[in-house]
C-alpha cells in the first residue's frame, strides 16, 4: 500500500498538467485524467485508484465534483475560486474539491502539503 | 424537476433565483430532448450542474476564463450549433456578452453524449 497522497485531477479541457507537476514534486502521486471533460470521470478514477483526494475543475467546478459525488459518496466542496478557498475545504474534510480552471503547481503543492498535515501521512 | 430541485440543494441555490432559472432549465431540456440527446443518470447530473452554475453566472455577470479554442477541434459543427442553440438566448436575457467560451463549455458535455451514443454512460 503507498505511502503517498494519491489525487485524481479531472479538467474540462483536459488540462491539469501544472498541478500534476506540483503534487508530485510535494511527494504526492497525481493522477491526470487525460482528454476533454476529464471533469466527468473524475469520480469513477478517484474509485478504481483509491484516490485520496479528487480536483475538478470547469467553468465554476461543479459538475464533476458533484458527480463524483452523487455516485460515490465523496463528500465534495464546489464552485472553489481559490487555492486558500480550496486549502480551506480540505480542512473542513472535504474529499473532491471543484474548482472553476485554475492550473497552477502550487494548489497541487498546497493540496499535498495540507493533506499530509491533516493525516500525518508518510 | 426533481432532478433540479436536487442540484438546487446540492449547488446551493436561493427560492429565488430558482424560481427564475427553472424556467430556463425546462427550456434547455426542451432542446435536448428535441435533438434527442440523451445523457445518462450521471452525466444529466453533470450537464444540468454545468447549466444551473451557468445560468448563475450569467444572472450575476460573471465571467469565465477564455479557453483554449484547440478544444473546438474535437467538437462536432453540429454540436456546437446545438449549444449555441441552447446557451444564446440567455446571453441575450441576462444582457451579456455572447461568450464562445460558455458555449464550448456546454458544447463537451453535449459532444461526449454523441461520442458515446449507444455506450454504458448513456443506458438509462
Amino acid at each position: 500500500m503507498s505511502d503517498k497522497v494519491v489525487i485524481a485531477i479531472g479538467d474540462r479541457l483536459g488540462k491539469g498538467q501544472k498541478i500534476a507537476k506540483g503534487i508530485e514534486a510535494a511527494g504526492g502521486k497525481a493522477i491526470l485524467i487525460e482528454g476533454m471533460a476529464a471533469d466527468m470521470k473524475l469520480g469513477d478514477v478517484m474509485h478504481e485508484n483509491k484516490a485520496d483526494i479528487g480536483l475538478s475543475f470547469c467553468g465554476s467546478g461543479g459538475a464533476g465534483a458533484l458527480m463524483a459525488a452523487n455516485k460515490y459518496g465523496y463528500k465534495v466542496k464546489h464552485h472553489l475560486r481559490s487555492i486558500d478557498a480550496g486549502i480551506t475545504a480540505l480542512k473542513e474534510g472535504a474529499e473532491v474539491l471543484g474548482f472553476g480552471f485554475l492550473d497552477s503547481e502550487e494548489l497541487g503543492r498546497r493540496v499535498v502539503e495540507e493533506y499530509l498535515k491533516i493525516h500525518k501521512k508518510g | 424537476m426533481d432532478l433540479f430541485l436536487s442540484l438546487k440543494e446540492k449547488l446551493d441555490i436561493s427560492d429565488d433565483d430558482f424560481k427564475d432559472i427553472s424556467k430556463n432549465l425546462l427550456s434547455v431540456k426542451e432542446t435536448i430532448d428535441n435533438e434527442e440527446i440523451e445523457f445518462g443518470e450521471q452525466f444529466e447530473i453533470g450537464f444540468y450542474s454545468h447549466m444551473i452554475s451557468l445560468l448563475m453566472r450569467l444572472k450575476n455577470n460573471e465571467k469565465i476564463d477564455e479557453v483554449d479554442m484547440k478544444v473546438l477541434d474535437e467538437i462536432d459543427e453540429k454540436v456546437l450549433e446545438i449549444a449555441k442553440k441552447i446557451v444564446a438566448p440567455y446571453f441575450d436575457k441576462y444582457k451579456t456578452k455572447q461568450n464562445l467560451s460558455e458555449i464550448i463549455l456546454v458544447a463537451t458535455h453535449i459532444q461526449i453524449a454523441f461520442n458515446m451514443r449507444g455506450g454504458e454512460e448513456n443506458v438509462r
